[in-house]
């Protein structure tokens, strides 16, 4: 029988309430600025615990921050747990697990939290979960004393004192020892089957003969009355040793004799092949685990992704607690303080109350995701990439629809995740799949890496990133990026927090150092922003997306000297908003207002300065599809949005318009600029100094069915033809008017013929207008083109053209679908032509680079027959 | 906390070149280490010029030894603390028996109460009852008014009574007795406090009883209401109430603002001319009150800020007014206003102040001068430090749930008042407190005062108005940094005898200070399609209802 989609959607989230504690009113920290908030250092720190990943821990999902320095931490959620294992009534159909697998289970999630420095102090009965399926034993709860700064940031005490080992409770001082003596605890309470006792039963009584030095194992456990089974002598006296440094590590644990028989949890790490290192690499023998093949519907679905669909769904951790009653001041009033003392006492009529100190563990059921997502085709959840890469029936009316919808339709985020997990795990040879896709939307789970994707990141970069000597000093620089990293992006609670800091600081001085022909300059920090906040838990592949994307989209505008490069960038920014909208452009430019004045920061942080975030988001997911001119289609149709308002505006108006980013709709502006790219002559973008590719680096991109120019990039022969030749910058700021390149022009008119025999019609007319004089013309020109002399009038006094041709020119005016390309015999005659179209309000002109000349070598002109 | 225990040590690592030799390295270290230790790692790669085929394994020991030698640190640590541990158990257990129990406390008893009545209310509040609820409300506050209306006259009685006693005697043949004078008048005013203690009682007695009977009527219908009890919405009888004819000229003005460089927050802020205690007294049928009802125990709250004197009693200033407003309407759901002033009053005497920990990385701003609660010898009264704020809630105020009282002297605010002026950090103080307790519409004089005096003149309103701007706009971004997106009113109070000419100069001033967003126009060429609801049902679009 085929498995039906509710076999494949299992598991459970709980949230853990954790009020921490809040600093007095009037603090400032040291730099001036107001205090972090102890629930935001707790979000930073949050993000090294979302990358931890091992069969025997439970997995971290979210951190969500509340009113009133709540902190809802999520996590993955099972509902027994060793507590329940031990009362006297256990669940029933739970696999039969033996008190050593137990042990095991728990020291490996111990030696795995150790490696990587973490200790966990929460070692209880209740924190131990056990997977109803497997009878695996996992850590929850693992992170409050890492998360809390080492339980700096909250008023209580974090663990449980009765399992807490004697340096714990004498002095504090928690090392990774202290686990170990709490596992020791725990499997005294296994083997009595309930909580330790002796005759008074106190919590005295039982510490008193637990930190007994001179009592060895047994005599404890016949003191507490545990019966000890012989098998676990070995292990207790090793780990139940009052000297923290004598008592035995996790790693010395797990090689004794009695686990020889265990066997380590088998588990599929969430991962992408962007880090491509030797630890990386598996071995055939890795892939066909027959382990893995005995259940691979238990993995349709992760619970990270049942997760992100429950909150897309609406899910509320929040009002989830509030559910609970575990909200503090759930109705403000009746919790409001009395006095504020000038000092930042502040006096309440009650102590808090405890509410949230428990460090208890509440599950949230996702079962009406669940539920919803039942009658989904299997084969939804293990898609199909190479053969049948189409959206299912249904969905395709569903991806014309705008964003903020789709991301609330959860079966075909369900749908978008699956197809996008199973192409980034072809990454690099799917990447043009995934462009393709990307082209509809990116799933928002999945944003970091798909953003990755289309950067094309490769290589062993965690390695790449390690070897950049962070720690030398930059001077002047440090001192910048010191400046401009408490006003990155604050709203956001990860890039406030001080880990964020810290992370963003050493990504700012990597790149800087490993660019040593380039310099820092304020607004790499906003640039850098997204990625950081996409890849908290990875700097490495954070720093190494902002390498290829500053590479990509902002190449040299880091030099120390950027004149140059920022110069032609804004020119053929202008030339392109002339070419769009040459009413607005000659309002702009005889106003005075050029872009030096506004849009500087705009490509500087490619928006990230003048957005939040969240638009960023989603002006990116489209910026990445693009060449490295596409942020200046973008720029154009924030222009154009706001035409209205521009030219009604005087210069002093436009500055105070654009000092401060207007509101614009993001949709409209993505969309518009997509518009304009496709119209666009790719060579009309053409920079001097922007990016080209080596050749050897990248496979030559295949156009993309269907797709336009989107992965378009300039050949190297072309390169070398033209770069030479392409005016200087001072050159250019003679010309309004854009210039396209032979080879395009001779594209645009192979395709419009191509389209025309087939019997069509082309999307786009193609008028092009050779202003020689009528004898030079006839004796050579391009096929159908309009023959217009500069020396000729256009229209006679009364309004009427003077030509037919004339006549036919003016008729492409307005078109919002043709495109006029000017051929003059030499520079001077063009740009008088050019700039007379541009003054009757011509859509989309444009001049052949090179003029006439260039035709002739290329052999593109014949005589009139 | 103890200055943390480093350790310095060499960390050796050898690997093999070809013919056969061993190449040692040894690193002097100094733990715990400050910065990454994989930055580190790299660091002495390449100052021990390492080889790169033994990079790799230089790096796993390196950081193994690092991890291993710092936790090793605290263990040294932990076994230092415990030499003892023999000698001193028995002592050591107690404590952590105490620390055990109080680290497992069970939640405030009154609070609980509290929040459940203010749930019921809510839910009657926002039910068909609302109308039976309030012809309660409003039967209770005739009587109430009936009382305060009857001292008011006993009292005017007396009074009238003793000047004529007063007059009759001075004007008697010229002659006066300057002693038989002053005993008349000591006599006269112990006979006016003895009437006024008397009424006082009375009319706290009142109310008390009408809260309790307010408790379990609402007690009753809630079960009642449970049981299936339907309550018709009849829309009471047109009410007698006429909106109070306002005796200066009407100036209000509204704006829209937005606070931060990339995430964009709003609030509004309005500035307006009115008497602050319009906003609290007013007819008992006044529409407004039935807004304050239904939001009082919601998550939208508004907040007054009143400067009342820096003693802590009834009888001054702007806290005596307000006193006297809080008679209009009988209070149901809190205690008392001198109820709470003493509760207040207790608090500061014996201070069980919430303990808060502190991250190492801070200072106290130290600017702030050393400020204690004094009490007064002769009256008995405290003396609060200027900027300290205290907190009254109400229920019975006409657009008001909490009130913030903010200390000062009246030479303060008439004074200059600087950006570091203690009487501001209080308002931030003042600010912050309403932001954090959920108040999201919130009263500000403008002025800090609710007459204006001679002396204020349009130059001084000016230079006051700017520097409370500021402060607010501070404020703002401050909150808005720490990602808080709930955009907030601000409602900006002018005394009533502000000029015209003022008035439209402040209004003219605060674009200047606060950013007022663009007016976005859209074109008439935006061809953006909606879909109708019926079109996303049939797509089975609409967001989910979970």
């Amino acid at each position: 029988m085929a498995p039906h989609g509710h076999d494949l959607v299992t598991g459970c989230f709980g949230v853990v309430p954790l009020h921490v504690a809040q600093h007095p009113h009037n603090c400032i920290s040291n730099n001036g600025l107001p205090i972090t908030h102890n629930s935001v250092r707790l979000i930073g720190r949050y993000a090294d615990l979302s990358a931890l990943s091992h069969p025997n821990i439970c997995k971290y999902l979210d951190v969500i921050r509340g009113k009133g320095e709540l902190v809802a931490v999520v996590q993955e959620y099972h509902d027994i747990s060793l507590q329940q294992l031990i009362s006297k009534r256990p669940p029933s159909n739970l696999p039969a697990t033996s008190t050593k697998q137990i042990v095991f289970d728990i020291t490996s999630g111990l030696h795995y939290l150790h490696s990587r420095g973490i200790v966990n102090r929460s070692v209880t009965l209740q924190n131990v979960l056990i997977e109803r399926n497997t009878g695996t034993a996992k850590l929850s709860n693992f992170g409050f004393f890492y998360l809390t700064m080492g339980g700096k940031a909250v008023d209580f005490f974090v663990g449980d004192m009765a399992l807490s080992a004697p340096e714990v409770l004498v002095s504090k001082i928690s090392s990774t020892k202290c686990d170990i003596w709490s596992l020791a605890v725990v499997l005294l309470c296994l083997m009595n089957k309930g909580h330790l006792v002796n005759e008074s039963s106190t919590f005295a009584g039982i510490i008193k003969i637990l930190f007994g030095g001179q009592l060895s194992v047994r005599e404890k456990c016949s003191q507490l009355s545990v019966q000890l089974q012989d098998q676990f002598v070995e292990f207790l006296e090793k780990s139940l040793v009052i000297k923290p440094s004598k008592r035995a590590t996790a790693e010395q644990l797990l090689k004794l004799d009695i686990f020889s028989e265990c066997k380590p949890g088998n588990h599929q790490d969430e991962l992408y092949p962007f880090a491509l290192s030797k630890a990386h690499l598996v071995t055939a023998n890795d892939i066909l685990d027959e382990s893995e093949l005995e259940e691979p519907l238990s993995r349709a679905c992760t619970l990270v992704e049942l997760y992100e669909l429950w909150r897309m769904a609406g899910g509320d951790v929040l009002a989830e607690l509030e559910k609970f009653g575990l909200v503090r001041g759930s109705i403000p009033i009746c919790d409001l303080p009395l006095v504020v003392l000038p000092s930042g006492e502040i006096y309440k009529e009650h102590r808090d109350n405890i509410l949230g100190q428990s460090q208890t563990l509440y599950p949230i059921s996702p079962s009406l995701i669940v539920k919803r997502l039942a009658h989904v085709e299997p084969e939804v959840y293990f898609p199909l990439t190479l053969t049948k890469c189409k959206l299912a029936e249904g969905m395709q009316d569903m991806a014309q629809l705008p964003t903020v919808i789709k991301e609330r339709n959860i079966e075909y985020q369900l749908h978008r995740i699956k197809l996008f997990t199973a192409l980034l795990h072809g990454y690099p040879a799917s990447i043009d799949l995934i462009r393709n896709e990307a082209m509809l939307d990116v799933p928002p789970l999945l944003r970091r890496y798909v953003w990755s994707a289309l950067l094309e990141v490769k290589g062993d970069i965690d390695d790449y990133y390690n070897k950049i000597d962070k720690t030398q000093s930059l001077g002047a620089i440090d001192r910048q990026i010191d400046v401009d990293i408490p006003r990155c992006h604050q709203y956001n609670h990860f890039l406030s927090s001080p880990t964020g800091h810290e992370k963003l600081r050493r990504i700012l001085k990597a790149w800087v150092i490993d660019h040593p022909d380039l310099t820092y300059w304020q607004g790499l920090d906003s640039l850098a922003a997204p990625f950081l906040v996409l890849h908290s838990g990875n700097e490495a592949l954070a720093y190494a997306s902002l390498k290829t994307f500053v590479r990509k989209y902002v190449n040299n505008f880091f030099l120390n000297d950027n004149s140059h490069v920022m110069t032609e960038y804004l020119w053929v920014f202008c030339q392109l908003v002339m070419f769009h909208d040459p009413e607005l452009a000659l309002h702009l430019q005889d106003m005075g207002f050029i872009p030096e004045l506004y849009a500087i920061p705009w490509f500087l942080t490619m928006f990230t300065h003048v957005f939040p975030l969240q638009k960023i988001f989603y002006l990116w997911d489209t910026m990445l599809l693009g060449n490295s001119s596409f942020p200046m289609f973008l720029g154009a149709a924030v222009l154009i949005q706001v035409r209205e308002t521009l030219l009604s505006y005087e210069f002093n108006e436009c500055i105070l318009l654009f000092s401060d980013m207007p509101d614009v709709d993001i949709d409209r502006v993505i969309k518009d600029a997509m518009r304009m790219y496709q119209i666009t002559p790719m060579t009309l973008t053409y920079r001097k100094h922007s990016y080209h590719q080596q050749e050897n680096e990248l496979l030559p991109p295949k156009p993309p069915e269907g797709g336009a120019k989107y992965s378009y990039t300039f050949s190297k022969t072309f390169l070398s033809e033209h770069v030479a030749s392409f005016p200087d910058t001072a050159e250019l700021k003679e010309d309004s008017c854009g210039r396209i390149f032979i080879q395009d022009l001779a594209k645009l008119l192979r395709y419009q013929e191509s389209v025309e025999k087939r019997g069509g019609t082309a999307s786009s007319t193609i008028v092009v207008v050779d202003i020689r004089s009528q004898d030079v013309f006839d004796v050579g020109h391009l096929p159908d083109s309009l023959n217009v002399p500069i020396s000729q009038d256009l229209v006679t006094p009364d309004g009427q053209p003077t030509s037919p041709q004339v006549h036919t020119l003016l008729r492409h005016r307005r078109k919002r679908d043709s495109l006029t390309v000017v051929v003059g015999p030499n520079e001077g005659a063009t740009r008088k032509f050019c700039k007379m179209l541009m003054g009757l309000h011509f859509l989309h002109v444009a001049r052949v680079h090179g003029g006439t000349s260039a035709l002739s070598q290329a052999g593109m002109l014949c005589a009139t027959s | 906390m103890s200055p943390q225990k480093t350790k310095s040590l060499e960390f050796e690592f050898s690997y093999d070149v070809p013919k056969g030799k061993t190449v040692n390295v040894a690193i002097p270290l100094l733990l715990p280490l400050s910065g990454l230790p994989t930055d580190h790692a790299e660091v002495h790669i390449r100052e021990s010029r390492i080889p790169c085929f033994a990079e790799d394994t230089f790096r796993e020991c390196f950081l193994r030894f690092i991890a291993e030698e710092e936790d090793k640190l605290r263990q040294e640590e932990g076994d230092v603390s415990l030499e003892n541990l023999e000698l001193e158990l028995s002592d050591l257990v107690e404590v952590w028996e105490n620390e055990n129990r109080v680290a497992t406390p069970v939640p405030t008893h009154s609070i609980k109460q509290e929040e459940e009545f203010g749930q019921i209310c809510h839910k009657l509040y926002h039910s068909p009852v609302l109308h039976a609820m309030r012809a309660e409300e409003n039967r209770a506050a005739h009587e109430l008014r009936g009382l305060v209306k009857k001292r008011n006259e006993e009292i005017k009685k007396i009074q009238d009574h003793h000047i004529m006693a007063m007059e009759g005697y001075v004007n008697n043949g010229g002659h006066v007795d300057t002693t038989a004078v002053n005993d008349l008048a000591a006599s006269q005013i112990e006979q006016r406090q003895d009437c006024e203690v008397k009424w006082a009682s009375e009319i706290s007695h009142l109310m008390e009883e009408q809260r309790k009977g307010f408790y379990s009527w609402v007690l009753q219908t809630y079960e009642e209401s449970l049981g299936g009890k339907e309550y018709t919405s009849t829309i009471p009888t047109t009410d007698s109430y006429s909106p109070e004819p306002q005796s200066y000229p009407k100036m209000e003005e509204s704006f829209s603002i937005c606070i931060g460089s990339q995430l964009k927050i709003t609030h509004s802020l309005r500035l307006f001319v009115d008497n602050v205690w319009n906003l609290c007294a007013g007819h008992p049928r006044a529409p407004e009150r039935l807004q304050t009802a239904l939001s009082l125990y919601t998550n939208s709250l508004s907040g007054l800020i009143l400067l009342v004197d820096n003693r802590l009693n009834l009888y001054s200033g702007n806290t005596h007014k307000l006193s006297k407003v809080c008679e209009v309407f009988p209070e149901f759901h809190f205690n008392p206003f001198d109820q709470q002033l003493n509760t207040i009053r207790q608090k500061l005497l014996n201070p069980d102040v919430v303990k808060r920990r502190t991250p190492t990385n801070y200072l106290i701003d130290d600017t702030i001068p050393d400020s204690v609660v004094k009490e007064d010898d002769s009256s008995g009264d405290l003396i609060l430090p200027t900027g300290t704020c205290y907190l009254t809630r109400h229920s019975n105020l006409k657009q008001v749930h909490c009130v913030i009282h903010l200390a000062s002297t009246v030479h303060e605010v008439q004074g200059e008042v600087s950006s570091r002026d203690p009487l501001l950090v209080g308002l931030k103080s003042a600010l912050k407190l309403a932001s954090e307790n959920n108040m999201d519409n919130l009263i500000i004089p403008l002025f800090l005062t609710s007459n204006l005096e001679p002396n204020m003149d349009h130059a001084w309103c000016m230079k006051r108005s700017e520097v409370i701007f500021k402060c607010v706009k501070g404020f703002m971004i401050e909150v808005g940094s720490t990602g808080v997106t709930t955009s907030k009113t601000f409602h900006f109070i002018l005394p009533k005898n502000t000029t015209q000419k003022t008035f439209q100069a402040i209004s003219s001033m605060l674009p200047t200070i606060f950013r007022v967003p663009c007016p976005m126009v859209l074109d008439q060429g935006s061809r953006k399609k909606t879909l109708t609801v019926q079109e996303l049902t049939k797509l089975n679009l609409l967001p989910n209802s979970i």
